[in-house]
């Protein structure tokens, strides 16, 4: 975990079902990846949503976000809303957002609420980092 | 050698006299004188006498030292009996030693008779039998010791097994006992006997007193408790040692050791028995109250009546009442037979602790009891006691938990009893008892109602409430979990497994890990689908439940509905990235209008500053024709003069000279050059007034504009400020309205002055087109006041116009919102003056309007706003 982060750093303090592991990539522009481990209940999401924002408030130099969904295994509406949040203020600071190796299950919930559509969901994060 | 008779007779005298004389007993043969004439050997050796002192004596001197026959001393002398039956006589007699000893013999008196058959002589024979005598009284005495040990023993022994073999009464011992001891004395015929216990007597029959008495004391657990007494009513044998005997005096000290005993055991096994009737008394008591029913307590209480023995055992509750403060109601009530029920005594359905047994109050408050004989009862209470014919009472507080619920009360109504306090114990129980079945009762009513409560919870929530087992069994459903499912009857569910209404089994999954990390979950959202596959979105907040080892045998849960609401806010989110984007798109139309607005602004601007300038440039437009014609004329003038002069130089002619003198003359007069001359002056006067204002309007526009630092921080000059926007807004006002201005002195402000500028113009100009939209003949008045209130520069323009119509004040900041006709204006001129001001420098803007008397609009803006950097970034 970097240590660049202490917003996102004091999530994994808390025992509140969700770890998150970050990487900064420099090329091919500074992009922020955010792995998630556990799950977005209704619970936990707006701490992890408040502290992705912060994060992301407090870094000019971002290009893009990225969350990796790979180990998310179960997600809630509000767990889609912290998304939704977080990718609506990526956009008023002209942030790349996008959601990366989506569990099926998680992928079905969103196609349920009907929500993929908003996001860009990516397979793979070579899409972006190349 | 033949012997004659005579030698023959001597022979034998001599024989029989040798045999007599070596018998064992002693013998002397005694004459009807009484005289003894012969003796043996043995009598001198048993008597101590010698021979001729016996011999011819008279035997009753020898014998008991008397000088008379016995006879004479009263005693019966068997010698003449013997004399006068001729038959022998045995009899034990003593007899004094010659040394004065005396010595029991046994007298074989045999009679000694004549051929003739009289009797002649007495032969006594004699044996010692002192010791044989003193054996065989010993042995009586020993015997007779024993048999009074006996009789003790016995007396003991009676006793002792009338305890143990009938459950008899202590009054029913102690009247055996009475009879018995007599037997037990020495003279059981003259003896009686008396036990006294507490108020108790027990006498044999007959009973007499009399001096000769014995006594001792009944002691029970160390207290004297009676006595046991017995008398001789006759006097005892004088032989006899004192009236008692030491034996007899510790039987009766056992006997009464022995009561003692009894009555402490009596005393016991009374109490134990007692303790068993109330025991059993309490126990059908106690299981009566475990029975369910109306009749219960009235059962209960029947019980208590039996084993208390009291006429009547009631309850009474209490209440509290506004009137009386705390007071008893009567509940219930058992009667014995015979007993008057107070059941329909209506004053026992309101009496007042205060007015009536304040006392009681106080004490049954405090848990303990209150009893006695109502006669020692205050007065007070006595009255309300005694009408009921009340005698004694036992009353005993109840206690539900901790709150004094009322009391139970025995009453007698036919004796006076003082209540035993092992009887006040345990009826203290069964009030406890009371108390519990009270309180289980209440905790049942409350359960009960409790149980409805949760039972209508379960039923009419609109909320799916469902049990499951860990395995994922339907235990329970209630309707709304049901229908939420798209199904009838929860019958249809039971039973089936849970894990079919999930959509995703990853959200069942994701339930039980956190119900086995947690033990719960809390609004927990899964999708769930209904009968048609159609799909719900449930909040799941659940517990585990557990069998009696503690293991997790299910879960119970509370599903609510949220679809309709997640649909909300999914439709909420989506409407808001739509948003985003118009908003982004409407960002580059806004920057667009404004840039139009302002360009409006200045047309609007150039407009009124073209005319502003078209009249000092008309009339010096029109100063500089005139001074062009001035300038011909002056031309023509002079080139008259020219032509003179050459002339004049070559030649002398006078004339000539007067005559062009006079051409020049009337030239001059023809050009009114005099007035020329004068105009001009005032022409150049006039037109340097014309140039200057329009430089100064020049200067005023460029001010405003700002064109050489558009955007840029400055200080700025309020006042400067309006003075300048009046210029470039004259065209606007001058010709319908009147500016009066009220400045006060205003600290320089940090803002963007072309902005605040462009505000300014806005209302000025709004203002006038106010006044002008009235068609009025007089001329408006626009007034504009400056002030510095606290940290705000204050500026109040307000017009004599028409007003704003109240329905659309609060619209006039809106974007695009214009009462202007089409194409006088963009609607955005306020939207932005609020823009400006408020999110800009942080100022306010507001506006105040009466219809038909005019409009003000109030600026407030910060002389130190944090502008400064956000205009840098």
């Amino acid at each position: 975990m970097d240590k660049d982060f202490p917003f996102l750093n004091e999530i994994n303090l808390r025992d509140s079902g969700i770890k998150l592991d970050c990487e900064l990539l420099n090329a091919p522009s500074s992009t922020l990846i955010i792995r998630l481990d556990g799950f977005l209940d209704n619970n936990n999401s707006s701490g992890f949503m408040e502290a992705v924002l912060k994060t992301i408030q407090d870094n000019k130099d971002f290009r893009t976000v990225i969350i990796d969904m790979l180990k998310v295994t179960y997600i809630s509406s509000t767990g889609i809303g912290a998304l939704s949040n977080i990718m609506v203020q990526s956009r008023k600071l002209n942030l790349g957002f996008y959601l990366c190796n989506l569990q099926k299950k998680i992928k079905n919930v969103m196609d349920t609420l009907g929500f993929t559509s908003f996001f860009t969901i990516i397979d793979s994060l070579k899409e972006i980092t190349g | 050698m033949i012997k004659s008779d005579e030698e023959k007779l001597s022979e034998d005298a001599q024989y029989f006299r040798s045999i007599l004389s070596n018998l064992h007993e002693s013998i002397a043969l005694i004459d009807r004188n009484y005289k003894i004439t012969d003796v043996n050997l043995t009598f001198l050796n048993t008597t101590g006498f010698k021979r001729e002192q016996v011999i011819g004596r008279k035997c009753y001197w020898i014998a008991h030292g008397y000088k008379e026959p016995c006879n004479s001393h009263g005693e019966e002398c068997l010698l003449e009996k013997v004399f006068k039956t001729k038959k022998p006589q045995s009899f034990v007699h003593e007899h004094k030693n010659a040394d004065g000893s005396s010595y029991s013999l046994n007298i074989l008196l045999s009679p000694m008779k004549d051929e003739s058959g009289n009797v002649t002589h007495v032969i006594k024979e004699t044996r010692d039998v002192t010791d044989l005598l003193d054996i065989k009284k010993s042995l009586k005495k020993e015997r007779y010791r024993l048999s009074e040990r006996v009789k003790e023993l016995n007396l003991l022994y009676q006793i002792s097994e009338l305890v143990e073999t009938t459950g008899a009464s202590l009054e029913r011992i102690a009247r055996v006992v009475v009879e018995l001891i007599p037997l037990a004395w020495q003279y059981p015929e003259t003896a009686c006997a008396r036990i006294i216990l507490d108020s108790q007597e027990f006498r044999t029959n007959p009973f007499g007193e009399s001096k000769w008495m014995q006594a001792s004391d009944i002691h029970v657990h160390g207290k004297k408790a009676g006595t046991v007494q017995v008398y001789y009513m006759a006097p005892k044998p004088p032989e006899d040692e004192g009236v008692f005997q030491k034996e007899e005096r510790q039987l009766l000290d056992s006997v009464a050791e022995r009561l003692g005993t009894i009555i402490e055991h009596k005393r016991a096994e009374m109490a134990f028995k007692t303790r068993l009737k109330y025991e059993e008394g309490l126990a059908r008591f106690s299981r009566a109250l475990l029975s369910e029913g109306e009749e219960t307590l009235k059962e209960a209480l029947n019980h208590l009546l039996n084993v208390s023995g009291a006429s009547r055992v009631y309850i009474f509750e209490n209440f509290e009442s506004n009137k009386d403060g705390m007071c008893m109601r009567w509940i219930i009530e058992s009667c014995a037979p015979g007993i008057k029920p107070e059941i329909d005594n209506p004053q026992l359905q309101h009496l007042s602790y205060k007015d009536w047994f304040s006392r009681w109050a106080e004490v049954l408050a405090q848990g303990d009891p209150i009893q006695g004989i109502v006669t020692s009862f205050p007065q007070i209470e006595r009255r309300i006691l005694q009408a009921q014919d009340i005698q004694s009472i036992l009353i005993l507080p109840i206690f539900v938990g901790n709150r004094w619920y009322g009391f139970i009360g025995f009453d007698d109504t036919q004796t006076k009893r003082e209540w035993d306090e092992e009887d006040i114990r345990l009826l203290e129980i069964a009030a406890q008892r009371i108390g519990i079945y009270i309180e289980q009762k209440e905790t049942a009513e409350a359960l009960i109602k409790s149980e409805r409560k949760y039972r209508s919870i379960f039923d009419e929530s609109k909320d799916m409430i469902i049990t499951s087992s860990v395995d994922g069994k339907v235990l329970d459903i209630n309707q709304a979990g049901a229908e939420m499912l798209g199904f009838s009857s929860k019958s249809d569910l039971i039973n089936t497994s849970v894990e079919n209404c999930y959509l995703n089994q990853s959200d069942r999954e994701q339930f039980k890990r956190q119900m086995k990390e947690k033990g719960y979950v809390k609004d927990f959202e899964i999708i769930m689908k209904r009968k048609d596959e159609s799909k719900v979105v449930g909040l799941e907040t659940a517990t585990t439940f557990e069998d009696q080892n503690g293991k997790v045998i299910g879960y119970q849960c509370i599903i609510k509905d949220i679809t309709e609401r997640i649909e909300t806010e999914m439709h909420i989110w989506k409407t808001n990235m739509e948003l985003l984007e118009i908003n982004s798109k409407l960002k580059q139309t806004q920057s667009q209008l404004v840039q139009q607005e302002k360009l409006a602004s200045i047309g609007q601007l150039a407009a009124g500053v073209a005319h502003e300038i078209n009249n000092p440039l008309g009339f010096v437009k029109s100063n500089f024709t005139t001074l062009k014609q001035y300038l011909c004329s002056i031309k023509k003038y002079i080139q008259t003069m020219k032509d003179f002069l050459p002339n004049w130089r070559r030649t002398e002619n006078v004339e000539e000279i007067i005559k062009s003198l006079q051409q020049i003359s009337a030239k001059d007069e023809e050009l009114d050059v005099n007035y020329i001359m004068e105009d001009i002056e005032g022409l150049f006067e006039e037109s340097e007034d014309g140039f200057n204002r329009i430089i100064t309007i020049i200067q005023n526009l460029k001010t405003f504009s700002r064109v050489d630092f558009l955007g840029n921080v400055e200080s700025y000059d309020l006042n400067k400020a309006i003075e300048n926007t009046l210029v470039v807004a004259r065209n606007e006002y001058k010709y319908a309205a009147e500016v009066e201005k009220d400045f006060a002195e205003i600290p320089l402000i940090e803002c963007v002055g072309s902005e605040i500028n462009q505000v300014l113009l806005n209302i000025i100009v709004n203002a006038a087109q106010a006044i002008k939209s009235q068609d009025r003949e007089d001329m408006g008045i626009i007034l504009i006041k400056t002030q510095a209130v606290n940290d705000y520069a204050v500026c109040k323009i307000s017009d004599d116009g028409p007003g704003i119509p109240e329905e659309i004040q609060g619209r006039i900041f809106d974007p695009f919102f214009s009462t202007k006709e089409a194409g006088m204006g963009t609607g955005l001129g306020l939207s932005i003056s609020y823009d400006i001001v408020v999110n800009k420098h942080k100022g306010n803007i507001a506006v105040h309007s009466e219809k038909n008397k005019g409009t003000t609009i109030i600026i407030q803006l910060p002389f130190h706003s944090n502008i400064k950097e956000k205009a840098r970034q």
